[in-house]
Parts: C-alpha cells; structure tokens; sequence
C-alpha cells in the first residue's frame, strides 16, 4: 500500500469518525437544551399554581360567595392590586425568556360540588405542554365555629399540596357544644 | 538525490488538515465541557430555589398568624407554639437559625412586600462565581383569626 492511498484511508477514517462525532454533539446540544428548557418551565410552573392555590384559597376564606358566583367553564385569572387580588375575566399573559404562558382557572360544571365545595382547575399553557391542578375550595366559615377548632384544622396540613386532604379533615372535626347550639 | 514516497506540499497539506482537525475537535471538547458546567450549576441554583420555595410554602400554609408581621426582608410564621421567622443577611436565607440556602448559592435578593392579606416575596439567587442567577416571586396568604 502506498502513501497516497494510506491518507485516503486515513481521510475516510476522519470522515466516518467526524459524521459520528457531529451526530452526538447535534443529540447532547439538542437533549440538553430541551432539558434545560423544561426544567426552567418547571420552576415556573411549580410558583404559578402554588400562588394561585393560595391566592384562591385566601380569597375563598375572605368570601366565599365570589368562588360560588364564577360562572362554569368560563376562564379567569388573579390580578393583584395595592389590597390583595381580585378575580378578572380573561386569561393572564406572562413572558418567560421570550416564551409566551398562559395562566387561567375555570370552574367545571359541577363536577365534585358538594356541600359548600368548590373545585376549580387551574391550567397553564407553555409553548410546549399544557399543565392542570385541581383545587377543592371549601366554606370554612361555615365549617370551624371557634378559634380551638380552627386551630386544628389549619396545623392539620403537613405539606403543600395536600389542600384536597385538608379540606375533607375539616369535616371530622369534633362537634363542640356552640356547634350543636348552632345546629339547633 | 533520495527519492521520498511523498512531496514536501503533500506532507504539508497533511499538517494543515489534520491541524484544522485537531483545533475543531478541541473547540467542540471545550464548548461540550462548558455546557455541561453551565448546564450543571443551573439545575443547582433551581434545585436551591425549589427547596427554599417549598419551605416557604408549606410553612405560609401551616402557620396560623395573628396578624401581620413581616417586614421588607423578613416573613414572620406565627404558630401556637412560638414561631418561625425567614430573615435574609447580606448573602443567606434563614429559617430561625438554620441557613437554608448551600455555601455554594448566594441569595442576591430578598424582598417582601404585602398587599392585603397576601405576602409577596421576591427570592434571587446566584451561583458560586456570580454569573448565573434565577429568581421566583412566591405569593402567601396570612391566615387570621376572626374572633
């Protein structure tokens, strides 16, 4: 074998080599990013529904009659003003690194209503995927009558996203002596 | 005169590719090491914030406040026996005395502000060298008594 054919091997050697090297670089850079780009959209996602349940959540206990008065299937979102947060028809717009999301909840039609309960969906749209938590909102007011009782029934939770288990121990809370005078 | 098997343009063509060659992959060996560092201290920055985040979350949710006690670089959580407080200096987040951020995360800021009922706290964090930073706004609702 000559020289001249050793380099030609040589090259077709580098080529194959280069084409294989070029494939995985295209996968890591590819991989990675979207990686990156869903985990950035995770943390994103994980503060929206966490502020929107405990904006809900506040708001419910304030007055429950604004959850109860939603109108089903129709799409709102939480606008903050100098005193809390009002609930506004329409859906909340936010950039994130030039990525357009979309935030709003709905009222479904009377799925799981119950007893003074409320269940809200709330959904947020990425350019990439659609996510949906689901949030039970009850009338504690009329549920927790002294400050004994509401003390167990809000160091009851033991993490944050056991809102729907929180709601059902409020109704095993044990009836007091005012309570069954209320009754009466 | 000895007769070599190549030209002297033959075997400087040869240098000049496979040095070409050498320097691209050193590029692409470089370039990938940088991501993946890049890479790497961006998820520990968002794993820091998403402990701390949940932190204050769970503990908006549990505690049971009398009333409002935060001020612009500390939240208060208020519970029947004693409570919690999250204090920012200088560079740290704290829960009472136990520093909830790593030595390798600075927080850059911290500010609290409230409208209503509601808390508001801005939290920035930034790495070891300073070059990448996230930040989150988590929103809290301060639960009262209405005796």
């Amino acid at each position: 074998m000559n020289l001249k054919s050793q380099i030609l091997i040589e090259v077709l050697i580098g080529i194959v080599f280069l084409s294989f090297l070029s494939i995985l670089i295209f996968l890591y850079f590819n991989v990675f990013s979207k990686i990156d780009l869903i985990s950035e959209e995770s943390i994103f996602v994980y503060t929206k529904f966490m502020n929107y349940q405990n904006i809900l959540l506040g708001l419910s206990r304030e007055n429950f009659s604004q959850i109860e008065d939603l109108e089903y299937n129709k799409s709102y979102f939480l606008k903050p003003t100098t005193s809390g947060y009002i609930i506004t028809e329409g859906v909340e717009m936010e950039l994130l690194k030039s990525n357009q999301y979309l935030i709003w909840f709905e009222k479904p039609s009377s799925i799981g209503e119950q007893d003074n309960k409320k269940l809200i969906y709330i959904y947020i749209q990425s350019p990439f995927k659609a996510y949906k938590n689901s949030l039970l909102l009850a009338n504690i007011k009329e549920k927790v009558f002294n400050q004994s009782q509401w003390l167990i029934s809000t160091t009851s939770v033991i993490s944050a996203n056991t809102s729907s288990i929180y709601y059902q121990e409020i109704d095993n809370i044990t009836t007091t002596d005012d309570y069954i005078k209320l009754l009466d | 005169m000895k007769k070599y098997s190549f030209t002297l343009v033959e075997l400087l063509v040869y240098f000049f590719v496979m040095g070409i060659l050498g320097i691209l992959i050193g590029i692409i060996f470089y370039s990938i090491i940088l991501y993946s560092e890049n890479y790497l201290q961006k998820s520990l920055l968002r794993t820091e914030l998403f402990k701390i985040l949940n932190r204050l979350y769970i503990n908006g949710i549990i505690s049971t406040s009398t009333n409002i006690l935060s001020t612009s670089s500390i939240v208060f959580h208020i519970f029947p026996s004693g409570y919690d407080h999250f204090y920012y200096t200088s560079s740290d987040i704290y829960l009472n005395n136990n520093k909830l951020n790593s030595k390798e995360i600075y927080v850059k800021n911290f500010y609290v502000s409230t409208s209503g009922n509601f808390v508001s706290i801005f939290l920035e964090l930034e790495n070891k060298n300073r070059k990448q930073n996230i930040f989150a706004t988590s929103v809290l609702y301060l639960w009262q008594f209405e005796e």
